[in-house]
């Protein structure tokens, strides 16, 4: 026998069932493009040669993680279906008296024509695409982009072993269903009678009361720590609850409108409403996956977008400074300095005190747990003039009066201990120390006299806070010269020597390097939700087509017999399209319902992370977008699976 | 007064490599009155199914031309030739084509449903027409959990619930066992004799002899036809064996 006959027949095949055949091609070249860009960020030794670059290749190798079991997971789902489309194809071959090694010989061919054009297609995308996704994570992270560009070979034969082993792991599946099942079982497959589903009532009601849970918990709890603490159990709670619903519930509603006699004998919701109940019975596990693989996406955008966005703006103002250190005595940390030979742009020094309490009125206790959590900053009169380079004159008891927030003091005095201080006016400090962005509770200034009276707050505050009271301290904050992140990096070394070498207590703090680490930290996370999102989001549009198809070829029986009877092309497209878009959009409303039930909880959490004030609008923005973007591919792919659908169909 | 007259019909069918033309059909003429019960016979590949179908406005004849109450159904425009045939044609075909996803009530109603019948409607005319085909009890059934015979006689209520003119069987008891077989020939029967004009395509010989007239059609052509007259069906089945045996015995038109 001709030995080509098998890869032939192989190629037919794959060209005869396209229509599943492309998108699993498709599907797998994708899988191996992110793969292989993921890989290379991960791998690359590049990043890690930059400054925190590090941290990205870290969060680079837990996605690579996420994708490739992901991947395996979703190329296998794809073959299975595919497979079972072919059951008739293949009983069919053994009838007509093709032995099982013969068979095998096709699987295998197909199998590698199909692997071939996988790899040659995701490592050309993979590729060209590359360099396109470093640019945006540099972007992302701020990074300035190093010159050249390599093929990153790790990469790629990392993303080559995925794919040989998933698709060895497929084939020997194949494999194992054809050898072993009988051709008569192979032929009749896919045949069996379809019962009517029940309506099961004890499904619903968990459901609902689930559900419910969930979205209550995601209402009523308000304190963010809590929320943390529940909202993982809620979200379980929200699946249980999509699951139960979408079987049972779904069932409940149309057999409900299939009592509705009116309403049921009407062409279109006569057809839709039976064909739905069936598709329900198949379909609903799937469609609540879909449902819920689309939240996550949803709340991943939401999550990572808020934080850069919020990130980046609260890094500014947490580092307003290069350096910004509290210190006993700033003279080891300035000779480093000076030694260094850096030229300083800026500098600020002032003597400050900073402490917690709770306000009550005008009154601030450190000794109680009534009133008003809040934080306060004091500096002397010189200090003002060392931060505004103003010069204030203050009579003895007398206080200026400034909020992080710019809210004005509403009493004329502050009582801190035994002392009232008359509060003669308010000031804007420029924020040279960042630390106060850090505090949840309200952070305030307050400008004494002299360096007495920062003495007497001091011990007020000793005399309360025994071991854990704060000290005064000398805040210098400095810009220099230096730009290059390295040399930054080196400086900030040799004045924390300097500093521990001494006996000076205190901190010191590099604005720079922090912030390049928050921007690699929260840049790398956005970098990451954006891939995994894209992954899912485009794993979701494949699992509808394939559903999609395949019920299409159930369908066209269907139809043909309603055209037969006496039902327009015109009305059956109708009727097409308004069940397609039910079993589409179901899960799409369904998972944007979650996340604006989840977003009140998102937010309070998020605003742990972000710094001081409240985004809520900001959030909002960036959920709104993310919905979008997720609709707008949602709805390409819809008017693809649309059409194909109608072409099987009619 | 004639329900439909089929003149000089003829199909030809263009194979999809090399062109060769297959004539289906190459000169059919003939016409069924009101209330009469015509059976249509011949042999798998005569041409039958290919008149059925443009009887049933599903294809159309490359000449000639079929007239149902003196319309020309090849001048309906496309857009209404669903509705056309809802309203002026019921269908039986020999694997029932039910809708599993509905009742027996609902496989029913279906082109009532299609027409947007009030519910009022249905309600009328529904239950008689149960009752008549012995359905009354299995109406909330599923067509997975009724018989051959049940299924068939629900598309004969599917096909009669819009009282069309002409009632057209492709090979209605095909797939059914000789006790279904005679119980749906009676039914056709019945329903002949309240008046509903009956045209079936089969080549089941005890199906024809229940007819009132039957055509023999070979190789696209009109070959013969006998009427039943006031005979009984037994007489008529011989009849109809002779005749089956003359023409597959090749010889000439006879009559």
């Amino acid at each position: 026998m001709n030995k080509w006959l098998y890869p032939r027949l192989a190629l037919s095949n794959l060209r005869k069932s396209r229509r599943f055949v492309v998108p699993y091609i498709l599907a797998g070249g994708g899988a191996v493009a992110m793969l292989y860009i993921v890989g290379m960020l991960a791998m690359d030794n590049g990043l890690d040669n930059m400054f925190a670059g590090y941290w990205v290749s870290m969060l680079m190798a837990m996605g690579l993680g996420v994708v490739m079991v992901f991947g395996v997971i979703f190329m296998l789902y794809i073959n299975s279906f595919i497979q079972r489309q072919r059951l008739k194809e293949l009983g069919l071959y053994a009838v007509l008296g093709m032995e099982k090694r013969h068979m095998a010989l096709v699987l295998v061919s197909e199998m590698l024509f199909s692997g071939l054009a996988m790899l040659a297609l995701g490592l050309a995308a993979g590729l060209g695409l590359g360099k396109l996704a470093f640019l945006v994570l540099l972007k992302l992270i701020q990074m300035p982009v190093p010159l050249g560009f390599t093929v990153s070979v790790p990469a790629l034969v990392f993303c080559t072993e995925w794919l040989f082993g998933v698709l060895v792991l497929s084939l020997l599946l194949n494999l194992r269903r054809v050898l072993r099942a009988d051709p008569i079982q192979l032929l009749y497959q896919g045949q069996k009678g379809e019962r009517e589903p029940r309506t099961r009532w004890l499904l619903v009601l968990l459901g609902l009361l689930t559900m419910g849970g969930g979205y209550a918990t995601a209402w009523l709890v308000t304190s963010p720590v809590a929320l943390i603490l529940v909202f993982f159990p809620a979200a379980v709670l929200v699946i249980i609850g999509t699951y139960c619903l979408f079987t049972a519930g779904s069932v409940a509603v149309l057999k409900a409108l299939r009592r509705d006699r009116r309403y049921y004998y009407q062409p279109r919701h006569f057809i839709t409403v039976s064909g739905l109940l069936y598709r329900m019975k198949q379909n609903a596990a799937g469609l609540a996956s879909i449902c819920i693989l689309s939240t996550m996406v949803l709340v991943m955008m939401i999550c990572t977008v808020s934080l850069y966005s919020g990130v980046s703006q609260s890094l500014a103002m947490r580092y307003p400074m290069q350096f910004c250190g509290s210190l006993s005595d700033t003279a080891p940390a300035k000779q480093a300095v000076a030694e260094s030979g850096v030229q300083i742009l800026r500098q600020y020094e002032y003597e400050s005190i900073s402490f917690a309490g709770q306000l009550v009125d005008d009154v601030l206790v450190l000794d109680s747990t009534a009133g008003t959590a809040c934080q306060f900053y004091v500096v002397t009169a010189e200090g003002y003039a060392g931060l505004t380079g103003k010069t204030l004159t203050l009579e003895p008891g007398q206080a200026l009066f400034s909020s992080r927030e710019g809210e004005a003091w509403n009493w004329p005095t502050l009582t801190i201990g035994n002392t009232r201080w008359e509060i003669v006016g308010s000031w804007q400090a420029p924020i040279v120390d960042g630390r106060i962005y850090a505090y949840m509770v309200p952070a305030y200034y307050l400008v004494v006299p002299t360096r007495a009276d920062l003495e007497a707050i001091a011990q007020i505050q000793q005399k309360a806070y025994g071991d854990h009271a704060s000290e005064i301290a000398t805040v210098w904050a400095i810009d220099t010269a230096c730009t290059g992140m390295a040399d930054i990096a080196e400086l900030k070394a040799s004045i924390q020597d300097a500093i521990q070498n001494s006996d000076v207590s205190g901190w010191i703090d590099c604005g720079a390097t922090d912030r390049q680490e928050g921007y690699a930290m929260y840049g790398g996370f956005l970098f990451l939700g954006l891939t995994l999102g894209l992954v899912f989001l485009l794993a979701t549009a494949l699992i509808i087509y394939y559903k999609q198809v395949s019920e299409g070829y159930d369908d066209r029986q269907r139809f043909h017999i309603l055209q037969q009877v006496g039902m327009s092309r015109k009305e059956v497209q109708a009727t097409i399209r308004s069940q397609v878009l039910t079993v589409f959009f179901l899960p799409l409303i369904t998972a944007g319902i979650h996340t604006a039930a989840a977003f009140p909880a998102m937010t309070r959490m998020l605003s742990v992370l972000g710094i001081g004030t409240n985004r809520v609008t900001l959030y909002a923005a960036c959920g709104l977008a993310a919905f979008g973007v997720f609709s707008l591919i949602y709805v390409a792919v819809y008017a693809l699976t649309a059409r194909a659908y109608a072409r099987i169909v009619g | 007064m004639s329900i439909l007259q089929v003149e000089n019909l003829k199909k030809t069918y263009t194979t999809r490599f090399g062109g060769n033309l297959v004539q289906a059909l190459s000169d059919v003429s003939f016409s069924v009155e009101e209330g009469e019960y015509v059976a249509i016979m011949g042999e798998s590949g005569s041409g039958k199914t290919t008149l059925l179908n443009i009887l049933a406005t599903l294809d159309k004849p490359t000449s000639g031309r079929v007239l149902l109450d003196g319309q020309d159904t090849g001048h309906i425009h496309a857009g209404q030739l669903a509705a056309f045939r809802r309203d002026h044609l019921g269908f039986v075909f020999q694997d029932f084509n039910l809708l599993d996803n509905f009742s027996l009530r609902d496989n029913i109603l279906l082109p009532l449903v299609l027409a947007n019948t009030p519910v009022r409607e249905m309600d009328r005319r529904l239950p008689p027409l149960a009752e008549s085909l012995g359905l009354e009890k299995l109406l909330d059934k599923f067509p997975y959990e009724v018989s051959g015979g049940q299924k068939q006689r629900t598309a004969v209520g599917r096909a009669l619930i819009t009282r069309p003119r002409l009632l057209l069987a492709d090979e209605p008891t095909g797939a059914l066992d000789s006790h279904a077989a005679d119980n749906l020939l009676r039914i056709f029967d019945e329903v002949n004799q309240l008046g509903q004009t009956v045209l079936m395509v089969t080549h089941s010989t005890r199906a024809a002899s229940h007819a009132k007239r039957v055509l023999f059609i070979k190789d696209g052509r009109l070959y013969h036809q006998l009427y039943r007259a006031d005979q009984t069906p037994e007489q008529m089945f011989g009849r109809i064996s002779d005749t089956l045996s003359a023409i597959a015995a090749g010889g000439g038109r006879y009559e």
